[in-house]
């Protein structure tokens, strides 16, 4: 029976090539560009996966070059604009969550520098200014800072409002979501160990970075995106259900989860998966590196030989370095 | 200097003497690893582009070129997985046996589908797949079973 089957295979696989003459030109097509510039057009997906590569390597590898310097990302995030350097005028970003106004700034060509949290009377989780002010006009490619609402201090336990689409929890409602995120977990500590931690943190406390952190919003968000991933996603077993905060969930159905420093592994599948199994998402994130999942409500059931995965769209982002969107995959 | 040595010289390239040598059987294999000549020429010419500037220096250049011809064939299969491209299917002009069999292995993941693509159509041996897929000469054994028994188990 094996040798039938191989000898078939054989027979099979000759008829395959057989069927086909290669275009023999004499000379590799590709020579004479070698040396050259590549023109545009057959290249251009080497080009961009190549450019990809780059901002991956500059992200995972360069977050520490980047913290100390002060650096950002500017080369490999403006991209071809970068020659030229343009000019935008920085808009009045205002009311926007602080994932909306990254969004809103990158598409200008911006890069979302640091994000600071001051306790006012506007929204929680909203922007409430930015370094250089609105109206200004800095060199495409320029860092902007924000300044995001913590809440009113005397808000405590009523009047704190989670973002949209997610429900009060009891760590919000000890005070300012905002303040209780100063830390992040480890290297190699998984979030769900932030739940202890979280309820325990002083409201007084002015954190440097607004990325709160509350055990019920993470909850929140991997209920979110148990309603995204449907029934394939095993209860409490998605690893990237429980690192922080916020869930947006925009108008158009699109839920992000932004789950702040990341420092434990993001990886669905236990185990590797090989070439084989498709492609799972797997990383060693720095410690403080963001992490964006951007899951659309619409996500699809794909099959690839024979096995059904669920895809997601996963954009990984530094916090201010973001890098374009990939393809995830969950095993179901 | 006139044509003539021009053309000499050309052909004391040793990369354009590899091409000239080797390029059909390199775009047979990958389009047997692939199942699409079009990505088959594509995978071959890239090859090549790598060799560029090493060839001479080389050892086994023909080996090198192999292996590139094997990987470069996973990043597709990987590529058009990610891009959601519906599988490649056998060409229609094929007989039945052929492209019932055919659609079959281009299903399979692609190493299970390379390790019987190298072992029973390219003849190669267990060391040199290993080598070629970056794995251990077990693991070319296990993929192989369970690339065979797949196959199997779809035809019956």
């Amino acid at each position: 029976m094996d040798d039938d089957v191989e000898s078939r295979l054989k027979e099979a696989l000759n008829e395959l090539t057989d069927s086909y003459e290669p275009k023999y030109t004499g000379r590799p097509r590709n020579l004479d560009q070698l040396t050259q510039r590549r023109p545009p057009g057959r290249y251009t997906n080497m080009s961009t996966l190549v450019a990809v590569a780059v901002i991956v390597l500059a992200v995972l590898i360069g977050v520490g070059v980047h913290r100390s310097t002060g650096t950002p990302f500017q080369d490999v995030t403006t991209g071809s604009s970068r020659t030229a350097l343009p000019t935008v005028m920085i808009e009045d970003l205002m009311g926007l969550t602080p994932a909306q106004a990254r969004k809103r700034l990158v598409s200008e060509g911006l890069i979302l520098g640091q994000e600071t949290g001051k306790q006012s009377a506007y929204p929680l989780g909203r922007v409430i200014a930015t370094t250089p002010a609105a109206g200004t006009t800095v060199a495409r490619g320029s860092t902007v800072s924000i300044v995001v609402s913590l809440g009113h201090p005397r808000q405590g336990s009523t009047a704190v409002s989670p973002p949209l689409g997610s429900t009060p929890s009891k760590a919000s409602a000890t005070g300012p979501a905002g303040a209780t995120r100063t830390e992040t977990p480890s290297p190699g500590t998984r979030g769900r160990s932030a739940n202890t931690t979280s309820t325990t943190q002083p409201t007084d406390v002015t954190p440097t970075t607004l990325v709160a952190q509350s055990p019920a919003w993470a909850q929140e968000g991997e209920r979110l995106l148990r309603a995204v991933a449907g029934m394939h996603l095993p209860e409490g077993e998605s690893d990237f259900a429980y690192e922080s905060l916020p869930v947006n969930i925009t108008t158009d159905g699109t839920y992000t989860l932004d789950y702040g420093p990341v420092s434990s592994t993001f990886n669905p599948v236990p185990t590797d998966p090989g070439p084989d199994g498709g492609f799972a998402v797997s990383y060693e994130m720095p410690p403080d590196i963001h992490f964006l999942i951007a899951a659309d409500r619409g996500g699809s059931l794909v099959t690839l030989n024979d096995e059904t995965y669920f895809q997601i769209q996963v954009q990984v982002s530094q916090l201010s370095a973001p890098y374009p969107q990939f393809t995830g995959w969950i095993y179901p | 200097m006139d044509k003539g040595a021009e053309v000499d010289e050309r052909d004391s390239d040793p990369l354009q003497a590899l091409y000239r040598a080797e390029y059909p059987g390199m775009v047979r294999l990958a389009h047997a690893l692939t199942g699409s000549p079009e990505t088959a020429e594509d995978v071959v010419q890239d090859a090549f582009a790598r060799l560029h500037g090493r060839a001479d220096r080389l050892s086994n250049p023909v080996g090198y070129l192999r292996t590139t011809v094997v990987n470069i064939c996973r990043d597709k299969a990987r590529r058009s997985q990610r891009e959601r491209r519906v599988a490649v299917s056998a060409p229609p002009f094929l007989t039945f046996a052929a492209s019932e069999l055919l659609d079959v292995l281009l299903k399979l993941p692609y190493r299970q589908r390379a390790v019987l693509v190298l072992r029973y159509w390219g003849d190669w041996s267990e060391a040199e797949i290993a080598e070629a897929l970056r794995c251990r000469p077990g693991t070319v054994k296990t993929l192989a079973s369970r690339g065979l028994s797949r196959v199997k188990e779809e035809l019956s």
